[in-house]
């Protein structure tokens, strides 16, 4: 059946796309939420009228996330060849496209979730000032937990477009889908193996919008 | 004369700089004994949010000594402040509560900072769901409660640590009436049976009649007036105040205030009676009837209660003019009465 419908298509090449697009994801995304999350925190906290206002840091942080969030990704993988080199050691492999993949999406996600965090009450975190609450009070029993469906949702929407930042790293070597796609099904003019690619990017797409949508739901108890 | 337990010694803070520099406490002496119930009010803007804030240095004051409960808050370090703030409760006019915790979780929040063990803990927040009345509501979630029922995991909340002082934030202005008066009966009751001394502030002089001991007046950024509730009801001195008591006396229209206007057939004296208190159940005006043999007619009367005293209010005829009358109104001024001329009689 599966023959029949996509003659080209070598079924364990596929599977390792599809692993290797996974991986990516997966290890990119863990990372891209620990350091999306610490910049955001402190984009936050520094944001003029908050707790630890600071002008100069907040300036300095907001502009660094909005260059590396402007730069189109296939861009930002060129211009970060050296540094890979020198962190993975080759430029070739899954590997080889996880410090691209962080470096576009974590700026992206740290302004969701500076977002997310301006959504959170001021009133809370006055309340817990009140109590006698300090800083670290504040960011991982009201901030965190408050914004956790705006911190949810905006992971889903990065993810998302981790999915997308692979396909494109694969283009210039990194394996996965998008590698699969262009190399195997592109220039070799195997259509089905396109298509094949294709499916499987969207499957992935909607199941990551499906648990993050479930994730957002089961954390909103407003 | 026992030590105030919250004393300021002309606190002062503003905001802004330059032309937008507003100076939102201006100098303000207050203090507070424990045990008390003490209201501050004043229309918003009047620096009274400010005022509270001072108390548990949630804003630094920028000049001036605010000491509570032992500690000089204008000169304590953030950490001590921190401390202290666990022996000085808050509560809000929104609440203020984490909407992903439950009632129980809320409550409990309070005494995870103060860094109290678990078991503690569930005892302590069983105990105070039944002070605040929110047995079996303690796994909602604040979203399904009403305003009411919110307020009293605030209070519950606040009262976690065993503090010192409770500082009430505009507590019932979010509520409806009917609501405000639970809530403020709550607080009563509290501070009755656990002796804990209460600041609160409020635009409503309801609450002020309701709940007070004490009440400071505040306007812009001033306190313009104060002393003890029932003083402050009888004989407002400052205009704000004066108003503020016109606003109770309005809002009780509806259950029966006098309107003078209504009084056509009167001839002679109108003349308002305002007291307060024991006087209430003396027959002084019997007396003056019979001292001055003068057919003292009584046109209207109301008693309104305040916390700890009553407050009557009389509106009575009189056929006597000039020096009659004058002997009258200062027979009543000499028993503590106020009275004011409506209308008609000349005084000599």
């Amino acid at each position: 059946m599966i023959e029949l419908l996509f003659p080209n298509l070598r079924i364990d090449q596929f599977w390792k796309a599809t692993v290797d697009t996974l991986y990516m994801t997966g290890l990119a995304g863990t990372a891209t939420f620990v350091l999306g999350l610490l910049v955001g925190t402190i984009l936050f906290l520094t944001s003029p009228g908050q707790l630890l206002a600071n002008r100069v840091v907040y300036g300095a942080l907001s502009l660094a996330t909005n260059i590396f969030r402007s730069i189109p990704f296939i861009i930002l993988i060129v211009l970060l060849i050296p540094v890979t080199r020198f962190l993975v050691g080759r430029m070739l492999g899954v590997n080889a496209a996880l410090p691209a993949l962080v470096v576009g999406a974590a700026p992206f996600y740290a302004r969701l979730v500076e977002i997310a965090f301006r959504e959170v009450s001021k009133g809370v975190i006055e309340a817990t000032r009140s109590m006698g609450g300090g800083i670290g009070t504040i960011i991982f029993k009201v901030l965190i937990p408050e914004a956790g469906p705006g911190l949810a949702s905006g992971l889903t929407v990065t993810l998302i477009s981790l999915v997308g930042y692979t396909a494109m790293a694969g283009v210039i070597g990194a394996g996965g889908l998008g590698h699969l796609a262009y190399l195997e099904g592109f220039q070799r003019n195997n259509g089905d193996v396109t298509l094949a690619a294709t499916g499987m990017v969207l499957v992935i797409v909607f199941a990551i919008q499906f648990v993050g949508d479930l994730a957002t739901r089961k954390l909103d108890k407003r | 004369m026992t030590a105030a337990l919250i004393s300021l010694n002309r606190a002062t803070k503003s905001f802004g700089q330059g032309d937008a520099r507003i100076t939102a406490v201006d100098h303000v002496d207050l203090s507070v004994e424990r045990g008390q119930i003490f209201g501050v009010i004043g229309h918003s803007g009047a620096g009274k949010s400010t005022l509270i804030r001072l108390l548990n240095g949630l804003e630094r004051a920028d000049s001036g000594e605010i000491s509570v409960a032992g500690l000089d808050l204008s000169h304590a370090s953030e950490a001590a402040l921190r401390k202290a703030r666990l022996k000085i409760g808050m509560i809000f006019q929104h609440f203020n509560l984490l909407w992903s915790r439950t009632v129980a979780q809320n409550i409990a929040f309070a005494l995870e900072i103060a860094g109290v063990d678990r078991a503690t803990t569930k005892a302590r927040v069983t105990e105070l769901v039944g002070l605040v009345g929110l047995e079996g509501r303690e796994d909602a979630y604040p979203s399904q409660l009403s305003g009411g029922q919110k307020q009293r995991v605030g209070i519950a909340r606040a009262l976690a640590n065993h503090p010192d002082v409770l500082l009430c934030d505009e507590a019932t202005s979010a509520l409806d009436p009917e609501t405000t008066d639970a809530i403020l009966d709550l607080l009563s009751d509290i501070n009755r049976r656990l002796g804990l001394t209460i600041v609160l502030i409020t635009h409503e002089m309801h609450v002020v009649r309701r709940i007070c001991d004490q009440v400071a007046v505040m306007e812009a950024g001033k306190v313009v007036e104060t002393g003890p509730a029932k003083a402050v009801f009888a004989q407002p001195q400052a205009e704000v105040t004066k108003r503020f008591v016109r606003q109770i006396t309005s809002a009780d229209t509806v259950d029966g205030a006098f309107d003078p206007a209504l009084a056509g057939g009167v001839e002679g004296t109108l003349i308002k009676l305002i007291y307060v208190g024991p006087l209430a159940r003396q027959p002084v005006l019997a007396d003056a009837i019979r001292q001055f043999d003068l057919p003292i007619n009584i046109v209207h009367g109301r008693v309104s209660r305040t916390r700890d005293a009553a407050i009557g209010e009389l509106y009575v005829e009189v056929p006597a003019e000039g020096a009659a009358l004058d002997a009258l109104l200062a027979y009543l001024a000499e028993r503590d009465i106020v009275s004011e001329i409506v209308r008609g009689g000349a005084q000599s």
